[in-house]
């Protein structure tokens, strides 16, 4: 269904909740893997994406439609993701490194993953990039979202977001190489 | 060796549990339809919560405004009064309930404040010319001995 067909249903009194519902199910993979890729952990990724989408509902009235559906519930799904760890540094006074090494011990102890050693390698790389680079480079180098909509997304130019994105693969071609 | 980023296959490591996203939209849908009915309960007890804390900040505000303002604690209880329109002081005093005597003993004048009241009282106070005629009458009504009411 085409995301015009959607929100008229969303935002007629008499399908909200068909609508809103069809809405979940189009957008609920992209997100939830967004978030994850982000916060590592099931259960977090879980809560932040329900909230996501509770979100989406209360503020769909103010959706202007200037931009693409998906690239205004990214936003707002980045925007929690953000939020989420700043707050998780803040509660335990933790410094970026203390975090980041949280969230690699998640990767060492989660049963929901798989993968190779490299693949677990590369996501450790990741945790020691500060969360906004390493949000940019999971849009580019995971989800291969062009810089146009991530800078929709990010409010960020695309030449600081190509600069970006090209010193995160340096880093963490750097770390791997040296682990 | 040098790992090139390249050389690596885009694998998802994560997974979910099994039925996860067959069951998500329903969880999502059961808030938000309870949220939806908790939102009208809560409205007023949001808002006392808010008041609660919103009074306080807005006094402490007020406190720091006064404080920090320059000039406005140099202000004395006279320039204060100056800016309030006579009749509401007089308004004010008659709702008091103070007595005539209450009053001039609470306030300090000084003598020019004296001289300047009994100018106003013996010198300033004029009579309109058509009511002359009727004063004279008085007059000569209280003044003359043989129309004396005391006896």
């Amino acid at each position: 269904m085409e995301d015009k067909e959607l929100l008229a249903k969303v935002r007629n009194p008499d399908t909200t909740n068909y609508g809103f519902n069809l809405l979940v199910r189009a957008y609920q993979q992209r997100v939830y893997w967004h978030v994850r890729k982000m916060v590592i952990d099931h259960d977090d990724a879980d809560d932040l994406t329900q909230e996501i989408f509770i979100k989406v509902y209360k503020s769909i009235h103010t959706f202007r439609e200037d931009s693409q559906l998906y690239t205004w519930i990214y936003r707002i799904a980045t925007n929690e993701c953000l939020s989420f760890l700043q707050r998780k540094k803040r509660r335990f006074f933790l410094p970026i490194g203390d975090v980041a090494g949280e969230l690699s011990s998640k990767l060492d102890s989660s049963s929901h993953l798989s993968g190779d050693e490299i693949h677990i390698k590369l996501q450790k790389a990741l945790l020691k990039l500060p969360d906004k680079q390493r949000l940019v480079f999971n849009m580019k180098y995971f989800d291969d979202m062009s810089y146009e909509e991530i800078s929709e997304i990010t409010n960020t130019s695309v030449g600081a977001l190509k600069a970006s994105f090209h010193h995160a693969v340096k880093k963490i071609e750097e770390f791997l190489s040296n682990d | 060796m040098k790992i090139k980023l390249e050389d690596i296959s885009k694998k998802n490591i994560y997974e979910v549990p099994e039925g996860y996203f067959e069951k998500l939209p329903g969880i999502i849908q059961a808030r938000v339809s309870q949220q939806g009915r908790g939102a009208a309960e809560t409205r007023p007890f949001f808002m006392f919560t808010a008041l609660k804390y919103a009074a306080p900040a807005i006094l402490l505000a007020i406190a720091i405004i006064y404080w920090l303002k320059p000039g406005m604690k140099e202000q004395s209880a006279e320039d204060i009064l100056a800016t309030v329109e006579t009749e509401h002081l007089v308004e004010y005093l008659a709702e008091s309930g103070l007595t005539t005597d209450e009053l001039f003993d609470a306030i300090d004048f000084s003598e020019a404040d004296v001289t300047d009241i009994e100018n106003a009282v013996y010198f300033d106070f004029s009579i309109p010319d058509d009511n002359s005629e009727d004063l004279e009458l008085l007059l000569e009504e209280y003044l003359d001995p043989e129309d004396s009411v005391v006896g």
